[in-house]
């Protein structure tokens, strides 16, 4: 099963373009062709120098620093996991096993992600891989988001300029944002705090159902005939799209989810989230195979737990129920407690105040493996460079390793 | 070597003539051998068999337990893994969720304590081949595989309108290997396409798929004869049109008369052999009888069930209509997800309830097929796990097979409609041990070409089961007394012993570098991954078995 050479995935943003050339010249700097300009942030951001690894912030051997890491872990009682949208995904088959051999928690996702994944849980969605889009759609819906903002390629590859096999006549792009840079034929200015009034009239709508005119333009903040004629025009697309972001409120995704459901009724739509950057998809789907849910999961009954609120490391850190942190992958995000931290993972050892840090190489520029985009398509990475460092993947296997050796002398 | 002797059990190997013989099975580094020829050899490990039932593992050729439609429906129902007992991590053991659709590990262990040693999953888009690899691998114990989804292929419809079926088996091969897949899959041939264009669903064999001025029964007649062409182990393995659909078991009998000689297996037939019309739901019944005589009459027709049993469960198709039309009829949600060039995907929730008529009727057509199949060889159980029922349910299932009493016992509990017109009532057969054997082993891996499955003869692989003999027969096929899988003990009295990681059974296939220039042209119009990323990289693969075609040799890596 030959794979031809030469592209890679830029994990910049959602988009998860994969059709990056890199070009890399004698002193190792990298040339990603074709990518946005964030996207040439993301292939130009170098590590920092840094430690092979560190034990109470003295430098140690990844070696070492990985028996620390595993007699730290072994004996907590509640050890916490965080940080599995930088992994790739074979990363993240050791992160959950080691969550669960030490009966520990662990997490994946802010709490956006969160409404996101209850809005999906009670309703469901109808959705499509983005290539749909590209071959099919004639009615795109921006809601709530600004692509040409964040994510500055999608509309170039999947969702407004390529040419369709299947479609008859020109796409018409919808921008639903008071803000927005997107280009769009047509731009309805939602605000936020109107977004849910904007979905609940437009499945109304849908349903021939009786409206008031003046209340729908109070709580929209839209014209009558505009509503209307953003209904008319989903209606009458013969293979439509509606994009959002992550940060919508749970009713809003779901009121989303059902207006796209209920637009199948009379033509075929789907909804797709825009995505973000690093590997979130594939740290929900990894989590829900190996454990039954998504995200926020508790092991230290023996059996998953996952209860929104209650089992997230957040709620764990801002209870104070956990007595170890364990931070995978690069993060930036600040965890502000004074329990004992390890991080593993590409610049982990920048971190201060850490009990064990341990270097990783980078995916997709250093290390290989694979990511989900947010339709669920699952893309390979390549190693481009070589690095100095160990993969997360192999760190993770190891302390895997360690952490089972030593319950076993242990009991 | 690493011997094992099983020792002097009640032999049920239908495939080698063995119907509960006593007899000795020897297995050396994994693989059945025959009696050392001194006597006085001393095997590593000794089972002492007798009394109890020795059978070849189970394998369950037709179910979904791995990749996106799955994953998605873990995700979609959470209430039922809170609901579920949950499986607890022990030293050997990860822990998991046990809901309809449990997670990886949790049904490597299930089928192992099932007595089950090989699953193949029926349906997984090629563009999802990455994810169900990465599944497979967290999929302990069992030999697994899986079929690709070829039927809205655009690159295979292309090439059945351009006659160019040279062009269409070069495609094939190359989706095949480039996938690792292990065969040909192929759903509601042109209607997914049809229906995903806005256009609904095809309801004939030959109406035109838009865009591609091809038939239903062109697509799967080609893709028949393609199968049959490039030698692959398993027939082309079909779901037809009108899935669930009164009165489609017409078509269903055109579908099979259309494949004209080539090898097709059916899949989960009970949902296709329904009587009456749309319209009408008192006229809903079986049409099982037309059905089961052309097949009995055809031997080059297989089929597995699709049993369903009363309880809630979690359907899944790649039929992207037949998922809208649950849903419209559950009001319950709804998971449906268009992939690119390939396919569409259904996830429901549904309860099948002894109280409702449709759901009565179906559970009586899926015994009536078992019951009316004069050749065991040529069917095989399934539930169509989970979307008739999962597939922990096959103890239930045999015990119904088995004991006549048992079903009369169900059909008094059923609604009038059903209990008064079902063929059941009329059917004394009671399928015997040796029977059961062959449709949850050795015809399974019959049918999918499995050469070292489903049999105990020197050189098949070492997978045995031993059952403890039993009245009840339900709990004799939910409790065996051992699972031995390449020759180690995995299973012994309710407890799983070891956890070897199982392999992943795919086809493989050199393909022309000219050849897939022209695969990559045609890809780049549509796709929305660049063609370099598609394919599947054989270290993506875990532990691998190259099952080979006509022609092939078998590779292990």
């Amino acid at each position: 099963m030959p794979i031809t050479a030469g592209r890679s995935v830029c994990l910049g943003c959602g988009c998860l373009c994969d059709d990056i050339e890199v070009i890399v010249d004698e002193d190792g700097i990298l040339d990603p062709r074709h990518a946005c300009d964030p996207g040439r942030i993301w292939f130009s951001h170098e590590g920092q120098p840094t430690l092979e690894a560190t034990i109470d912030g003295s430098t140690s051997t990844a070696d070492a620093a990985l028996d620390r890491a595993a007699e730290i872990l072994v004996s907590a009682q509640a050890p916490l996991i965080t940080g599995l949208c930088g992994l790739t995904i074979e990363a993240q088959r050791f992160a959950v096993a080691l969550a669960d051999t030490l009966g520990g928690v662990i997490d994946s996702s802010k709490s956006w992600d969160l409404a996101r994944q209850q809005a999906f849980a009670r309703v469901g969605i109808v959705t499509a891989s983005l290539g749909e889009v590209k071959a099919r759609a004639d009615v795109v819906v921006f809601f709530g988001v600004d692509p040409m903002v964040t994510h500055p390629r999608h509309m170039e590859r999947y969702s407004a300029v390529p040419e369709g096999r299947f479609l008859t006549r020109a796409r018409t792009v919808i921008v639903a944002r008071s803000n927005s840079k997107t280009p769009a034929d047509v731009t309805h200015r939602v605000d936020p705090c109107s977004q849910l009034a904007v979905l609940a009239t437009l499945r109304a709508i849908l349903r021939n159902a009786w409206l008031d005119r003046a209340r729908v333009e109070t709580a929209t903040g839209l014209s009558f005939e505009a509503i209307q004629g953003w209904a008319s025009t989903m209606m009458t697309a013969s293979y439509g799209a509606c994009f959002f972001g992550s940060d919508l409120p749970a009713a809003s995704i779901e009121s989303l989810l059902l207006l796209v459901r209920e637009l199948n009724e009379r033509t075929r739509f789907v909804a797709i989230g825009l995505g973000q950057a690093g590997n979130l998809a594939g740290a929900e789907s990894v989590l829900t195979w190996q454990a039954g849910y998504p995200s926020a999961i508790d092991f230290s009954s023996g059996v998953p737990h996952s209860l929104v609120g209650d089992t997230s490391v957040d709620a764990r850190l801002a209870r104070s129920e956990g007595d170890v942190l364990l931070i995978l992958g690069q993060s930036d995000q600040h965890f502000g407690t004074n329990i004992p931290t390890l991080a593993i993972g590409f610049q982990a050892t920048r971190r201060l105040g850490l009990a064990v840090g341990i270097e990783g190489a980078r995916p997709g520029i250093e290390a290989r493996g694979s990511v989900a985009r947010v339709d669920g398509v699952m893309l390979p990475l390549r190693a481009i460079q070589e690095s100095s460092y160990r993969t997360e993947e192999s760190l993770l296997r190891d302390l895997l390793g360690r952490v089972v050796e030593l319950q076993a002398r242990r009991r | 070597m690493r011997t094992l002797h099983i020792r002097g059990g009640f032999v049920v190997d239908p495939a080698n003539g063995l119907d509960g013989v006593v007899a000795d099975v020897w297995i050396g580094d994994g693989s059945i051998i025959a009696p050392p020829g001194d006597p006085g050899f001393k095997a590593d490990r000794t089972i002492d068999a007798r009394g109890y039932v020795v059978m070849p593992a189970g394998v369950d050729m037709h179910c979904h337990i791995a990749g996106s439609k799955v994953n998605a429906a873990r995700g979609l129902r959470p209430e039922q893994a809170r609901e579920s007992k949950g499986w607890s991590r022990s030293e050997l053991t990860r822990s998991g969720t046990t809901s309809t659709v449990p997670t990886s590990f949790v049904t490597g262990y299930q089928y192992a304590g099932l007595g089950y040693g090989t699953a193949v999953d029926a349906a997984i888009a090629p563009l999802g081949a990455r994810h169900a690899h990465h599944e497979f691998q967290d999929t302990p114990i069992i030999d697994k595989g899986f079929l690709a989804l070829m039927g809205n292929n655009h690159q295979v419809m292309d090439a059945i309108r351009e006659q160019n079926p040279g062009r269409l088996r070069e495609y094939m091969s190359w989706l095949l290997n480039a996938t690792g897949a292990l065969g040909v899959k192929v759903v509601n041939p042109g209607g997914v396409e049809t229906w995903k264009q806005g256009h609904g669903n095809l309801a004939t064999l030959d109406q035109q798929v838009p865009g591609f001025d091809v038939t239903p029964r062109q697509i799967m007649t080609e893709l028949a004869q393609a199968v049959d062409q490039l030698g692959l182990p398993h027939p082309m393995h079909l779901h037809g049109l009108n899935l669930g659909v009164p009165g489609n078991a017409a078509i269903c009998e055109e579908s099979m008369r259309a494949i004209d000689g080539h090898r097709t297996h059916m899949a989960h037939i009970q949902f296709h052999s329904y009587g009456g019309t749309p319209t009408d739901l008192d006229s809903f019944g079986s049409s099982v009888g037309p059905l089961v005589d052309y097949v009995n009459a055809h031997p080059n027709l297989t089929v597995d069930v699709g049993q369903i049993l009363f309880g809630e469960t979690t359907s899944m198709t790649a039929d992207g209509p037949v998922g809208q039309f649950l849903q419209r009829v559950t009001k319950r949600k709804w998971v449906s997800n268009d992939i690119e060039m390939e396919t569409g995907c259904g996830i429901v929730p549904i309860e099948y309830r002894d109280k409702n008529v449709v759901h009565a009727w179906q559970w009586a057509i899926g015994l009536e097929w078992y019951l009316r199949m004069d050749d065991p060889w040529r069917i095989a159980m399934s539930t169509d796990h989970p979307n008739g029922g999962s597939f922990l349910a096959y103890p239930q299932v045999i015990a119904l097979l088995m004991d006549r009493g048992l079903r009369r016992d169900v059909l008094a509990s059923l609604p009038e409609a059903v209990r008064t017109k079902t063929a059941l009532v009329d059917l004394p057969r009671e399928y015997s041990l040796a029977e059961i054997a062959i449709i949850t082993r050795a015809a399974p891996a019959r049918i999918l070409g499995l050469k070292h499955k489903g049999h105990l003869g020197i050189g098949a692989d070492g997978d045995v089961t031993l059952y403890a003999p039993d009245d009840d027969k339900t709990r004799m096929f939910s409790l065996p007394r051992y699972l031995i899988i390449r020759g180690d003990v995995v299973l012994d009295g309710g407890e799983l012993r070891a956890i070897p990681a199982g392999r992943t059974m795919h086809l493989a296939f050199e393909t022309d570098p000219d050849v897939v220039r022209s695969i990559e042209e045609q890809y780049h119009r549509s796709a929305s991954i660049h063609f370099s990323h598609f394919g599947v990289d054989p270290e993506e693969i875990g532990p691998g078995i190259t099952v080979p075609c006509d022609g092939q040799k078998e590779v292990q890596s």
